[in-house]
């Protein structure tokens, strides 16, 4: 895999979070999707949202890609705040600063297109005069390994094969923040290693921050840094295999699960302050 | 390029639906400009049928210029002037080469022998070739003259013997010797012009010459004469020649030829152009007018329908894509590059439509035009059709921009959810509703009202579109009941229908399209059954029977005479005589074979055929009494009072009817035996119809009053019994309106072979008794219009154009004069002739089962048959009526609109295929059976189905029951008593045929989403 002589990317984007909330109705009831999250993702980092089913992963990826608005909260995505862009201007950062590959391969793609019908389809919503400064749709799809099958229709691609073509697409405007939910579901060992390779030479050839939704603990060890959600919270953070609980502003602290079962929802617990920290023990019975 | 190539690759990918849009709007398209195309052919038709039909003397240019009053210019001045003028190059696109003639009208051809009667003298140019020659040659110099072989035969002239042609006054330009007899029937019109030579016609007066056929010469006797000569030309119209291109041109080219007057020319003769085309052409500018208003309206309802499938396939489309556009916004595209995205596909198969949609247009229309329409009509892609295309496109384009709008607009990620959120709402907006109900009401009005224009033709569509639209609105409301309903049903598929109707807009908008479709085609049915119902009944009551020959013949009697003598059972043909009069006119049939040979409906006057033959002749007091030769009798004048001179006269009838008075001589006092020499009775017996007593001119008359004595009559052959029925086969008075003025001589007493009279004479007015072998008064049925005049009277205008008492014993529609004019039976208004017959048309109606060889029979029994019309072929004339293409163009706008509807529901079922697929996988997931997910499918589309198709059925009825009177009003007038319908069958057919083919179209959808529910497809469903 070579990287390109004149590929003009753009530099990594950094991500922060301030307080975001994200409240939903279904029915006659509020739902908070996301609740007060803070997190800071400095450019040209790989960070994995972990999390269980409707922890909220998906709803902050959404908020960062601005396809969903925050209810409250900040947000900046490199120096540009997003709370205050209209949707055209939100359609310029996507268009250009900001990558999305959804779950679900399939549809990231023109079903009827080959890859390159894909990239070019991605291209449009680029100035035409800007547009020379992107790589050619087939130079791309050769940096990411997919030249021989650039010119195949997108159905007789393997799921693995589609997913990187999907990563192609969402990195075809050359954009400095790559936000990618499950990229790796649904495929066997080799077609995940093959994605994550993928995104590993984005990050490095181009320099984009890459933020990934996924399931699977062997990705994010494989990203680097993991955030960990549950119910609508960063709940935990990974770096470099050493896990650290995060303190939340109201002072809440989320128990790691073996913990949790040993301690139940309920079970009352002592924090005291001694000369080498903080300790938490079980009220006696 | 590569957009283009994308959004091929898109059509090809979803071909099913693709194939579904472009052929809706190839149909769309094609119905949008068929329209504007037919109605340009119609028109043309209209046009050029009417001028066909149009009297040559209206549609003809006639040039005239004669010698009388210009004595300064010789004939053939004038001829020259005529001729020049005539050949006018500015009508030669439309006009045929002109005749010339050169006549004398009042010549006065005579022989050695005496005056052979009054006579036309002419020369036609191309004469010779013009008329067959039965024998000798044709005129080819001065001094030479051909008769008429019957003028030839009546007047007992030969070839070879000099007449005198009574034209001038010099005896050397005035004789002539017989040099050929031609046959007068055998005239071409097309050298003849508006003329014929057969003018053959028994002297209207007593002692006055027989009009004869026209005696032709050649050129060089015309040019020599000093007499009163006419010219004339006549440049007959090429109706063909007549595109409705041309027509402006054509008249402006007329106006122009009549308007101005002949400036003096290279002899300085005055000449006249005249022609009836400009107002022709104005009298059917309101047929135009009709057809192009019915035009407008019918294609706008296709246009507006087509607009609204477009959208609804569109819209369905569009969904479907959803995923994709909600990807174009995913990749930042701004709004107009999404938009350009989205709507590529649509715009692409809408254009591609407006060719092939012309092209099928254009072959619909020269089908149509050979089919329907007069020959060599026109059939062009019209601007106005290139306008309706391209709009029909622009708006499929709004269509599709309208549809797509909600999926521009959505959030990217409730797209990729595939839920349906707040879009789609258009058909249930309040205004549109409230505007189509608007709009109906205003329709309804303008119907009630009796208009047929503007808003009343669009009546039929808006009252449908309401009724649908507030269906769209009642049906989710009902359904929301049906669901607590069907809830503990055990029958789950009727439980999802009910519920799928409930919350879903597309099934609503599909209740809308049929509903709209089979109301306009409900109408279009039902008024073009109803409509075609009353053009079969007008040609019928125009006609008379299913075949009418006009032919010549010396006199009624004669007509009547020769159709018996052809047919003496009277199963197959009947003598019918029209004429005319102040009052309608007076038709005149043989009554007793009005119910074999007639095509008479007892709705016409309230009559059946038989009755109506009973009612117009009943049976008369007496029968004929014949004489031949002469009739003598003793004849006993016994005076009561007065004493001066009577005269005694006998009436008779002749074998062709023509009625004489012949003069018996004075009575004396006393017996005598009297003789009347019946000349005209010596061939043929004659019909004693009178014995007339009068005094002659004397000043001072006085009264005389006398018993009268006949008896001992007797003629040629024998004794003659004058009192068959003894007094009551007589009555007073000549004829039955002298009764009242002159009732002078009536029947005393009368037994076997006496007659018995009292007589009473004062002044100059007969006194008269007649053989009541005919009615007193004449029994007639009058047309009801001349029956609802305040001033109706109590006598018509006879055979003889003479007034006679009639007893009107019904009123309604006559057959030919319809509602005008009197009907009445032919032997007895021959019987009640007093004279010669005055003009008069002769008929010979033939029954649809007359054998094929009568038309010869007919000829061969001295009959000429100058033309010749049918029921069929005057109800193919009124097919081609404004009225007729107009509701011809609704029904092609019913067949596209149902063809349309049901395309949509096809096309709807390929295009939701995948949409309604996830729901149903899902159903099929929790462990629905296929037979449960296609009842579903089935149930909710038939319900849907059948709530359109009910509702379009009721609404298109509802318009029929409103329009059609206001359709027909108009062009019933006068005519048979209109029905308005229902058509029941054709209706019935076409909605059990409608509503079978929609079932079986919802039947292979649901059957179709239901092979591709596989619970494969929800993992493409984002969690």
């Amino acid at each position: 895999m070579s990287a390109p002589a004149t590929a003009k990317q753009s530099r990594g984007l950094g991500v922060r979070c301030e307080e975001l909330v994200h409240i939903y109705r279904t029915g006659d009831v509020d739902v908070v999707a996301v609740r007060g999250v803070d997190l800071v993702v400095r450019a040209g980092e790989r960070v994995a949202l972990l999390g269980p089913s409707g922890s909220g992963k998906s709803t902050l990826l959404g908020m960062l890609g601005g396809l969903i608005p925050p209810s409250a909260g900040r947000l900046w995505i490199g120096d540009e705040e997003t709370g205050g862009l209209s949707e055209r201007a939100l359609l310029g950062l996507r268009a250009q600063r900001i990558g999305f590959v959804l779950q679900g391969a399939a549809r990231n793609l023109l079903q009827y297109g080959t890859p390159i019908d894909n990239v070019r389809f991605a291209h449009r919503s680029v100035r035409r005069s800007a547009r020379r400064d992107l790589m050619e749709p087939r130079e791309l799809l050769d940096v990411v390994g997919l030249g021989p099958v650039a010119d195949r229709p997108v159905p007789s691609l393997a799921g693995g094969e589609q997913q990187r073509v999907a990563l192609a697409v969402a990195v075809a405007n050359g954009p400095g923040l790559l936000l990618a939910d499950e990229p790796t579901s649904q495929l066997d060992t080799a077609g995940r290693d093959a994605v994550l390779d993928l995104l590993d030479l984005v990050n490095e050839r181009f320099g984009t921050t890459v933020i990934v939704v996924t399931h699977d603990a062997d990705v994010g060890a494989r990203l680097g840094r993991t955030v960990s959600m549950r119910y609508g919270r960063v709940g935990n953070e990974g770096d470099r295999g050493q896990q650290y609980t995060v303190v939340g502003k109201d002072g809440s602290v989320h128990l790691p699960d073996d913990v949790v079962a040993e301690w139940p929802p309920g079970t009352h617990v002592l924090v005291e302050r001694t000369e080498d920290g903080v300790h938490m023990r079980r009220r006696p019975t | 390029m590569t957009s283009l190539r994308l959004a091929l690759k898109g059509l090809r990918w979803r071909a099913g639906s693709s194939l579904a849009v472009l052929l809706v709007a190839v149909a769309a398209v094609g119905g949008a400009a068929l329209g504007p195309m037919y109605a340009h052919s119609a028109e043309e038709s209209l046009v050029r049928d009417g001028l066909a039909q149009a009297p040559t003397v209206t549609t003809s240019v006639q040039y005239r210029g004669g010698v009388a009053g210009q004595t300064q210019f010789t004939p053939i001045e004038i001829r020259d002037a005529v001729e020049q003028q005539a050949a006018d190059p500015a009508l030669d696109p439309w006009y045929l080469t002109g005749t010339l003639a050169m006549s004398v009208v009042n010549g006065s051809p005579a022989t050695a022998d005496g005056a052979l009667g009054s006579a036309q003298v002419s020369w036609y140019r191309g004469q010779c070739e013009a008329v067959i020659i039965l024998a000798g040659q044709c005129p080819r110099g001065p001094g030479e003259a051909m008769l008429s072989a019957r003028t030839a035969d009546q007047a007992g002239v030969g070839l070879g013997e000099q007449v005198r042609l009574g034209i001038t006054a010099d005896p050397a330009q005035d004789q002539a010797t017989v040099v050929g007899l031609y046959d007068a029937a055998s005239a071409d019109p097309a050298v003849w012009g508006l003329g014929t030579p057969q003018q053959f016609r028994t002297a209207a007066i007593e002692g006055q010459p027989d009009r004869l056929d026209e005696v032709l010469v050649d050129e060089a006797t015309m040019s020599g004469i000093s007499g009163d000569v006419s010219v004339s030309s006549l440049r007959q119209l090429d109706a063909q020649s007549v595109g409705l291109s041309g027509v402006d041109a054509m008249r402006a080219a007329v106006e122009t030829a009549t308007a101005i007057p002949n400036p003096d020319d290279i002899s300085g003769a005055r000449t006249v152009a005249t022609s009836g085309l400009p107002a022709f052409l104005d009298s059917l500018q309101p047929q135009v007018d009709s057809m192009r208003a019915a035009t407008v309206a019918v294609t706008l309802q296709l246009v507006l329908l087509a607009w609204f499938v477009l959208f609804l396939l569109v819209s369905a489309t569009s969904e479907e894509r959803a995923g994709e556009i909600a990807l174009a916004k995913l990749r930042g595209m701004t709004p107009r590059s999404t938009v350009s995205f989205g709507l590529a596909e649509p715009v692409l198969l809408l254009l591609v439509a407006v060719p092939i949609g012309l092209a099928l247009a254009w072959l619909a229309d020269v089908f149509l035009a050979r089919a329907y329409l007069g020959a060599g009509t026109d059939v062009a892609v019209t601007p106005v059709a290139l306008i309706a295309a391209i709009a029909t496109c622009l708006g499929g384009a709004l269509a599709a921009a309208l549809a797509a709008r909600g999926i521009l607009t959505a959030p990217v990620l409730e797209q990729l959810r595939r839920t349906s959120g707040r879009r789609a709402r258009l058909l249930r907006s309040s205004a549109v509703d409230a505007m189509a109900v608007a709009l109906a009401v205003a329709g309804i009005y303008q119907l009630r009202r009796g208009s047929t224009d503007g808003l009343a033709l669009l009546a039929p569509g808006l009252i449908a579109l309401a009724a649908g639209l507030l269906a769209a609105r009642a049906l989710p409301r009902l359904a929301r009941i049906a669901v607590s309903r069907t809830r503990t049903s055990s029958s789950v598929a009727s439980f999802i229908a009910v519920r799928n109707i409930a919350r879903r807009p597309s099934g609503l908008r599909i209740v809308v399209l049929l509903t709209l479709a089979i109301g306009i085609a409900v109408f279009a049915i039902d008024g073009w059954f109803v409509a075609s119902a009353n053009r079969d009944q007008l040609a019928r009551a125009q006609v008379g029977s299913a075949t009418v020959l006009t032919v010549s013949t010396d006199s009624p009697g004669a007509l009547l005479a020769a159709v018996d003598e052809v047919d003496p059972d009277g199963n197959a043909a009947l003598a019918a005589v029209t004429v005319s009069n102040g009052d309608g006119g007076l038709i005149a049939v043989d009554a007793s074979r009005l119910a074999a040979v007639s095509s008479w409906d007892p709705t016409w006057a309230g009559n059946t055929p038989t009755g109506i033959g009973s009612t117009l002749h009943p049976p008369s007091p007496s029968p004929s009494i014949a004489v031949q030769g002469g009739l003598t009798a003793d004849v006993t004048l016994d005076r009561r009072s007065g004493d001066a001179r009577v005269l005694f006269a006998v009436a008779v009838r002749d074998a062709r009817g023509v009625p004489h008075e012949i003069e018996a001589g004075e009575l004396a006092d006393g017996s005598q035996r009297v003789t009347a020499d019946l000349p005209m009775c010596e061939d043929q017996p004659c019909t004693l119809t009178a014995l007339t007593f009068r005094q002659p001119i004397e000043i001072p008359s006085t009264a005389v009053e006398a018993d009268i004595g006949i008896s001992a009559a007797s003629d040629s052959l024998g004794p003659v019994d004058l009192a068959p029925v003894g007094a009551a086969g007589w009555r007073p008075g000549a004829s039955s309106i002298q009764v009242p003025v002159d009732a002078g001589a009536a029947v005393a007493s009368a037994t076997a072979g006496t007659l018995g009279l009292q007589v009473s004479l004062d002044g100059p007015a007969d006194a008269a008794v007649q053989v009541a072998d005919h009615p007193d008064r004449l029994p007639v049925v009058q047309g009801s219009e001349l029956a609802a005049r305040p001033d109706t009277s109590t006598v018509v205008s006879g055979l003889d154009g003479r007034f006679v008492g009639i007893d009107v014993r019904g009123e309604g529609v006559l057959p030919r004069l319809l509602s005008q004019g009197t009907l009445t039976d032919l032997p007895y208004a021959l019987a009640a002739m007093e004279s010669a017959p005055g003009p008069f048309t002769a008929m010979v109606w033939l029954g649809a089962s007359a054998p094929p060889d009568t038309v010869a029979d007919l000829e061969r029994a001295g009959l000429v048959v100058l033309g010749q019309e049918t029921i069929a072929s005057r109800s193919a004339e009124l097919d081609r009526s404004s009225e007729a293409l107009s509701l011809r163009l609704f029904v092609l706008a019913a067949l596209l609109a149902l063809a349309l509807a049901a395309g949509t529901l096809l096309a709807s079922a390929y295009v939701v295929t995948r949409r309604r697929g996830y729901e149903l996988a899902a159903l099929r997931a929790l462990g629905a059976s296929t037979r449960t997910l296609v009842g579903t499918g089935r149930t909710e589309q038939s319900l849907l189905a059948g709530t359109g198709v009910a509702l379009g059925t009721a609404a298109g009825l509802w318009s029929a029951s409103l329009a059609i009177p206001a359709l027909l009003g108009a062009s019933a007038a006068g005519g048979p008593p209109p029905w308005f319908g229902p058509a029941w069958v054709p209706v019935g057919v076409v909605v059990a045929g409608a509503l079978a083919l929609l079932l079986l179209v919802a039947d292979a959808g649901s059957r179709r989403i239901a092979r591709k529910a596989v619970p494969e497809l929800l993992r493409q469903v984002q969690e």
